[in-house]
């Protein structure tokens, strides 16, 4: 690369900082108990479902409201072949990953030719209608739920087995974000966000890249959902299409900031945490805090906590760059 | 086709046309779609419930304190939030309406529980009866209300001095502004309109609904569907939107199977959006 | 063989025929402009040409072959360029990755890797003068410098053709003569260049050969003298009443 983008050239710090929370996150379960296990998993898969949004929503600024969908059909994918077809996990796992990523292949040429707020309510749409379609198939064992096999082995076993699946996961994620940005994919998503036309005369495919993205962060999104369907053991479909999968990951990149390659992490794991540590206790309020962080956070930080940072570093960039070229007066 | 489901379809299919008529208004207008609506109409229909349980106050007759009420709130959400959003876009519009729903919602969840409550008149039994077909009366009162209000509203966009600059803005808000129009009054006062529309379809509903802080999630996605059927901004195309999701729900619950009626909703709605995302009646607010 | 030929072209929209039963041809190494007054169907033709609209009857070729049908991907990827009368940046990006979007999606080219992308980018920098901005963030461009980003950006394509639709839009007299001078120099490289223009001033003094619109029609073409002469243009122009020169009453 160019070593054109801002971020980079803070490249070894970066790194440094980088390595060492993958360190600390791969011999952490070692040091904390089982409730900390299971809420750092979560975290992970928020963090996954974000990072996989992100491609979407930061990179091509497509709101896929309803993204959530390929969540919900990664998880009955592997409850169904596991429960009715005696399926092991990973083979499952894999299938699920691929149906994913073929619906969103599949419906992203009609329906990402559909614009702003038109696309935005076809995901929801067609998130409602695969719920309700599951919900009336026999063999997803309808609105009453299916239960999938337990993990073998014992509950320490499992908690690992989870939390590095989910670890794992995200780190590809980030991988595949971090390819992306730096590839001319990315490069062509970030020019159709602002100007599809220009991208368009310029060389770029655009539906091609737009369908590409949606089928890449669905195929993510599906893995998330097989690993949580296992983990949970017990599906209801009103819990995993729950429109609110999406929307908590539209906050939290909006949060970290869409476009970056961290920070739908950073904001996964400050808006779970922070959930996780004051909270959690009041369950009773937690839409309505959701919902006044969400508030705040358009008013206030519009640009998300990556988006802050940048702002600063261009001001300080900004100070140092000669002004003249050509047509200033 | 059997004259009674198509009966139901259009009671209830002019319901779902003054529900979606508020959320219309505020996308063809302020080009925002806005997923408070769905808080705003539980709110009316808690505001119908209360009046009714306290003081025995006809339902009908609380019409006006919905209306005026989230008049209100309409006014101060656009003012303090709404306003101030609009200039990053329409993603953080959406997330930002998201986040007022959750909040409104929860705040109805904690004030009066999640129980379910029903408004019963004493009218509420009762019905006509023509030639097998049955029609409560209460129904077609509330069919009758929502065609009312839809009209008035017509009438207000087209005759008024301020519903003519509320049409002139939605066309253009540029241009509007440069003719004299005050647009940032007029996009408080659609969406206070919008909310106070909202407001009374859920005092209507709520006398054929029960009522819980859901309510108005379940009637959020029934009124996208009349929105991109008759096409945003066209109050005409959302009761016709109304009528072909009534009868389309009625008729897949009694010939289809009543499990797939959201299911056959929601894939007219993605289905509409692919082939003709202008909705059926075309994009015509000019014309309403 | 010329580089661009349009044949019998039209286009519609609705009742209104934009672009009636045009033909014409562009050769190799010319500077070609194309002007009309407004609503005329000069930026119609160009997105007919750049294929961001579709041709309803005739056929446009490139190099002899058929351009009709093909998406505008494909269509950059022969090798012709275009910039937008309103400026499109790509927001969020610096003036070198904006550019750098031009040298990406090349078909000569694959990927990012290698220097071959950073010296096209650089050279395209240093020629349209942005040099000295390439680290900016496109936001902070004023007008003329979007202008330049423009051909930057299209240049970084290595196009054998040259779309300018109305570069000079809203630019002052000394920033439309320094522009002028890179649209020549960017000529002398060999790129082929079509330009519709409003200041007539740029379009007469750029190229050999001007072509004009009016309501959709190709109503004559000719070295820039003798075009400003002819009655129909004229006529065109300034209605029937009054023959003053052309010149003033378009700028």
């Amino acid at each position: 690369m160019n070593n054109s983008a801002v971020a980079r050239r803070r490249f070894p710090l970066s790194i440094v900082v980088l390595l060492a929370a993958v360190v600390i996150l791969a011999i952490l379960p070692f040091y904390i108990r089982g409730y900390w296990i299971r809420v750092l998993t979560t975290l992970f898969m928020s963090a996954v479902l974000a990072e996989a949004l992100n491609l979407v929503v930061g990179y091509a600024g497509y709101a896929a409201f309803g993204n959530g969908v390929f969540f919900g059909l990664g998880a009955y994918t592997t409850a169904v072949l596991m429960t009715r077809f005696g399926w092991s996990f990973f083979p499952a796992m894999i299938a699920s990953c691929f149906l994913a990523a073929t619906v969103a292949f599949l419906l992203g040429w009609p329906v990402l030719r559909l614009r702003g707020h038109y696309f935005a309510i076809a995901t929801i749409g067609i998130n409602m209608a695969v719920m309700e379609i599951v919900t009336y198939v026999g063999i997803t064992g309808g609105g009453k739920g299916i239960s999938l096999p337990l993990f073998p082995g014992d509950i320490v076993k499992q908690g690992l087995f989870f939390y590095y699946g989910m670890f794992i996961l995200l780190i590809i994620s980030v991988a595949i974000t971090y390819w992306i940005a730096n590839s001319r994919l990315g490069y062509g998503l970030r020019a159709i966000k602002t100007e599809p036309e220009a991208a368009e005369v310029m060389g770029v495919n655009t539906t091609l890249y737009k369908v590409l993205a949606w089928s890449i962060s669905a195929a993510i999104t599906g893995i998330a959902g097989s690993l949580n369907a296992y983990w949970l053991t017990f599906l209801e479909p009103l819990f995993v299409f729950d429109i609110m999968i999406s929307v908590e990951a539209f906050v939290m990149v909006l949060l970290g900031g869409p476009a970056t390659i961290f920070g739908p992490v950073i904001g996964a794991f400050f808006l779970k945490l922070l959930s996780e540590l004051i909270w959690s206790q009041f369950t009773l309020i937690h839409m309505g805090v959701l919902g006044l962080i969400i508030v705040v956070i358009t008013l206030f930080l519009p640009s998300g906590i990556m988006g802050l940072w940048r702002q600063m570093t261009l001001r300080w960039n900004k100070a140092n760059t000669a002004r003249t070229s050509p047509g200033s007066q | 086709m059997d004259l009674q489901v198509i009966i139901n379809g259009i009671l209830l299919g002019g319901l779902y046309g003054l529900a979606a008529v508020g959320f219309s208004l505020i996308w063809g207008v302020m080009n925002i779609v806005d997923l408070a609506q769905g808080a705003y109409l539980t709110l009316g229909a808690y505001i119908t419930f209360w009046l009714f349980k306290l003081w025995g106050i006809d339902p009908f007759l609380t019409l006006p304190v919905s209306a005026l009420i989230l008049f209100g709130l309409g006014f101060l959400i656009e003012s303090q939030i709404i306003k101030r959003v609009l200039r990053y876009g329409f993603v953080m519009l959406l997330v930002v309406t998201y986040g007022l729903n959750l909040l409104l919602q929860n705040a109805m969840l904690v004030a009066w529980s999640a129980d379910y409550r029903s408004v019963t008149p004493a009218y509420s039994g009762a019905g006509l009866n023509i030639g097998g077909v049955n029609i409560p009366y209460i129904r077609l009162a509330l069919f009758i209300a929502a065609l009312l209000l839809v009209g008035l509203l017509t009438i207000f966009l087209n005759k008024t001095r301020v519903g003519n600059a509320i049409r002139a803005t939605a066309l253009n808000r540029l241009a509007a502004n440069l003719v004299g129009i005050r647009t940032e009054f007029i996009y408080a006062l659609t969406y206070s309109l919008a909310a106070a529309v909202v407001g009374m379809a859920g005092s209507l509903i709520s006398m054929v609904y029960t009522v819980s802080p859901n309510l108005g999630g379940a009637f959020m996605t029934k009124i996208f569907v009349v929105t991109v059927l008759g096409g945003f901004g066209s109050l005409p195309g959302a009761v016709l939107g109304g009528l072909i999701l009534g009868i389309t729900e009625a008729f897949t619950a009694s010939y289809i199977a009543p499990g797939l009626m959201n299911a056959v909703s929601f894939i007219l709605l993605v289905v509409i959006l692919i082939f003709r995302p202008q909705g059926l009646m075309g994009k015509q607010f000019y014309g309403a | 063989m010329a580089l661009l030929e349009v044949k019998n072209v039209s286009r519609s929209f609705g009742g209104v025929q934009a672009v009636n039963n045009v033909s014409f041809e562009v050769n190799e190494g010319e500077i070609v402009g194309l002007i009309g007054p407004n609503g005329a169907g000069k930026t119609t033709m160009m997105n007919l040409i750049s294929g961001l609209i579709k041709v309803n009857e005739g056929e446009i070729r490139f190099q002899g072959a058929r351009l009709t049908g093909l998406k505008p991907h494909a269509i950059a990827h022969k090798g012709i360029a275009r910039t937008f009368q309103i400026v499109k940046p790509f927001q969020g990006m610096t003036v070198r990755e904006n550019v750098m979007m031009g040298a990406l999606f090349r078909s000569d080219l694959r990927g990012l890797k290698g220097s071959a992308v950073k010296n096209i980018v650089d050279e395209a920098l240093e020629l349209l003068e942005l040099d000295r901005r390439a680290e900016a963030p496109v936001e902070e461009l004023n007008l003329a410098q979007r202008k330049h980003l423009e051909l930057a950006r299209a240049m970084a394509m290595g196009p054998k053709l040259l779309l300018l639709d109305e570069v000079m839009a809203g630019l002052n007299l000394k920033e439309i003569e320094r522009l002028m001078e890179l649209v020549r120099k960017l000529n002398a490289r060999g790129v082929t260049i079509l330009v519709i223009e409003h200041v007539m001033k740029a379009v007469m003094g750029l190229s050999k050969r001007v072509l004009v619109m009016h309501h959709g029609s190709l109503i004559a073409q000719g070295p820039p003298e003798v075009i400003t002469q002819d009655p129909k243009v004229i006529e065109a122009y300034l209605g029937k009443r009054r023959h003053k020169g052309l010149h003033k009453e378009a700028r």
